[in-house]
């Protein structure tokens, strides 16, 4: 006997919780199994208050160890191992995601070690620098690398202890439903990673005027041109960072990851030439 | 003048039942209006006008009272066609730093809380003796607390004569009473601490001192304005109202007004009328004024942390 299954709604992540979008607005798309399916149109009050909420989540993940946001990605990768049917992908593509959550685990409590320098002076200081999150980073992945692009651009961005909103189109909202649950058992605390699904060229213009963004990771190409001159000036009046991804088959180096980092800089007075030594 | 307390009085006053339903339909429906884009305009304007910019915490130093008074002069540097706040609301030892800061004849007003802020649990010498410093410091208005424990008690004399007292102390200062109504329990407490203080003369009854949970709702703020209505309707006398605490959106403010409107017409719609006693309602204010100025959505980073 055959079983009628039942449909299921494709939602948004905002805050830790499945929402609808604000607006109550959808769009039409075919799931996977081929059904008519209704997505979530992510609208501009959507944005706005995953905005708020994503800055209100930024302070207490930024101030995490490294050690420990590594251990909430390879729990991510565990979860995501265990679900490697779960997901409407390939089953290559779910595997290349598990390795790159892996990847970025790793990279967590030693890449402020690689990037951190001490600088020298002139003068009797001791002057190092070292690397703070960036804020909340927009990332739009290209829809072409599937999971991967998503974990690519999700793990880059929590690695330097950034909150961040992921826009997924309409075609791969079931994908990000379901790297959405998966994040949503991994100890990310909510509010971290959010997700919105809806038109990705609409969502980047209301991004351009988010002055409280910090950052737009975008597929390279992947915007018309116009759209990709917008997203630069908009950004240069609130001196927003601006990343330009090549394909997600290449993981981010830590050299790149520091795009999504902001050097603090400390003079602190070694005083050497007041006492003529280190007499204290 | 007052009438002297009658047991009568205070039977009146404990006499009316709300109908607790009823008000959250009322106010419910308030949240839904909608508000056309000129007119959502000239009601942030309205609302930054109508805000008593509060301080009350153990911490607050002079510099920050400058500071507030700065911010309640011109909340917006980049924007100085902006109204002013109404008033600046500290406690009574700032309030010669306040006058300082704002000088002599300042359209912004300095709102001193006083009578034993916030728990109001002082001795009526003591209490009049605060007011009667605040005034002579330069405080132009007076946020007095009710006793509580009194109220809740029955004794309704004791809080009665005291609101009295501290209005003949007042002079020609505007005197605010404050209901603290999270701490009254029921709405109908709320309707009679109302009709108690109007009766003893308060010029604006005010919902709550911020520092207990639950502060100003829309619901309890229907209620006082049910109580003002009803004065307003048997004597002509018009009395302000000041929610205070817990209104920190753009949203809510608006939501406020839409039911002051609604419930005792524009004649309300004033900073004589109407305040808010809040701070961080100020920033989010100004931050939906600059979306609509810039068509962009500024980040809160942008404006000052009070």
């Amino acid at each position: 006997m055959s079983r009628l299954r039942i449909q299921k709604t494709i939602k948004q992540y905002i805050g830790g919780k499945f929402v609808r979008s604000e607006s109550g607005r959808t769009l039409p798309a075919t799931s996977s199994r081929g059904e008519a399916m209704h997505v979530c149109q992510g609208s501009r009050k959507d944005l706005r208050n995953t905005v708020r909420i994503a800055r209100s989540a930024a302070g207490a993940w930024g101030a995490r160890s490294g050690f420990n946001r590594g251990q909430i990605l390879y729990r991510l990768a565990e979860m995501l191992d265990d679900r490697i049917t779960a997901f409407p992908t390939s089953e290559d593509d779910v595997i290349a995601s598990i390795d790159r959550a892996v990847y970025h685990a790793g990279w967590c409590d030693k890449v402020s070690a690689l990037l951190s320098t001490l600088n020298p002076v002139q003068q009797a200081y001791v002057n190092y620098s070292m690397v703070r999150p960036l804020g909340i980073v927009f990332c739009v992945p290209d829809p072409k690398d599937g999971l991967l692009g998503m974990v690519e651009a999700v793990c880059s961005a929590l690695v330097m202890g950034n909150s961040l909103i992921l826009v997924v189109p309409v075609e791969r909202a079931e994908l990000g439903l379901a790297l959405a649950e998966a994040l949503h058992t991994s100890d990310v605390p909510g509010g971290v990673v959010n997700i919105l699904t809806g038109d990705v060229a609409s969502l980047v213009a209301v991004a351009n005027i988010m002055d409280d963004l910090d950052a737009i990771v975008c597929a390279a190409g992947l915007l018309a041109k116009e759209e990709a001159v917008a997203v630069e000036i908009q950004g240069a009046s609130v001196l927003r960072r601006i990343w330009w991804r090549g394909p997600a088959t290449k993981p981010a180096t830590p050299h790149e990851l520091q795009k999504l980092a902001e050097i603090k800089t400390v003079w602190m007075s070694s005083g050497a030439d007041i006492t003529g030594g280190a007499s204290y | 003048m007052p009438q002297p307390y009658t047991p009568a009085l205070s039977a009146e006053w404990r006499r009316v039942r709300v109908d607790n339903a009823m008000i959250a339909a009322r106010t419910s429906r308030v949240t839904k209006r909608s508000i056309k884009a000129d007119t959502k305009l000239r009601l942030l304007k309205l609302a930054l006008s109508m805000v008593d910019l509060t301080t009350l915490e153990g911490q607050d130093t002079p510099e920050k009272v400058r500071a507030l008074c700065r911010k309640a002069r011109r909340p917006m540097v980049e924007q100085p066609d902006l109204p002013h706040t109404a008033a600046v609301c500290v406690y009574p030892n700032m309030v010669p730093v306040a006058r300082q800061a704002l000088g002599p004849n300042s359209p912004v007003k300095i709102a001193s809380v006083a009578t034993g802020f916030p728990s109001g649990l002082i001795p009526l010498a003591l209490k009049l003796k605060e007011v009667e410093q605040a005034i002579a410091s330069g405080a132009d208005e007076i946020d007095m607390v009710i006793d509580r424990g009194a109220f809740l008690a029955g004794d309704d004399e004791k809080v009665y004569n005291e609101i009295i007292a501290v209005k003949a102390a007042c002079g020609a200062a505007r005197l605010k009473v404050i209901l603290e109504t999270g701490e009254l329990g029921t709405l109908d407490n709320v309707a009679a601490a109302s009709r108690l203080a109007i009766a003893a003369g308060a010029d604006f009854i005010k919902t709550s001192t911020g520092k207990v949970k639950p502060a100003a709702t829309l619901d309890v703020t229907l209620v006082m304005l049910e109580a003002i209505r009803e004065h307003y309707l048997a004597t002509g006398v018009q009395i302000g109202m000041k929610p205070a605490g817990g209104i920190r959106t753009a949203k809510l403010a608006i939501h406020y007004l839409v039911l002051v409107a609604e419930t005792l017409g524009s004649d309300w719609l004033d900073p004589k009328w109407f305040r808010f006693g809040a701070s961080s309602v100020v920033n989010d204010l100004l931050h939906q004024l600059t979306r609509r100025e810039t068509g962009t959505y500024p980040s809160p980073r942008r404006y000052s942390v009070d």
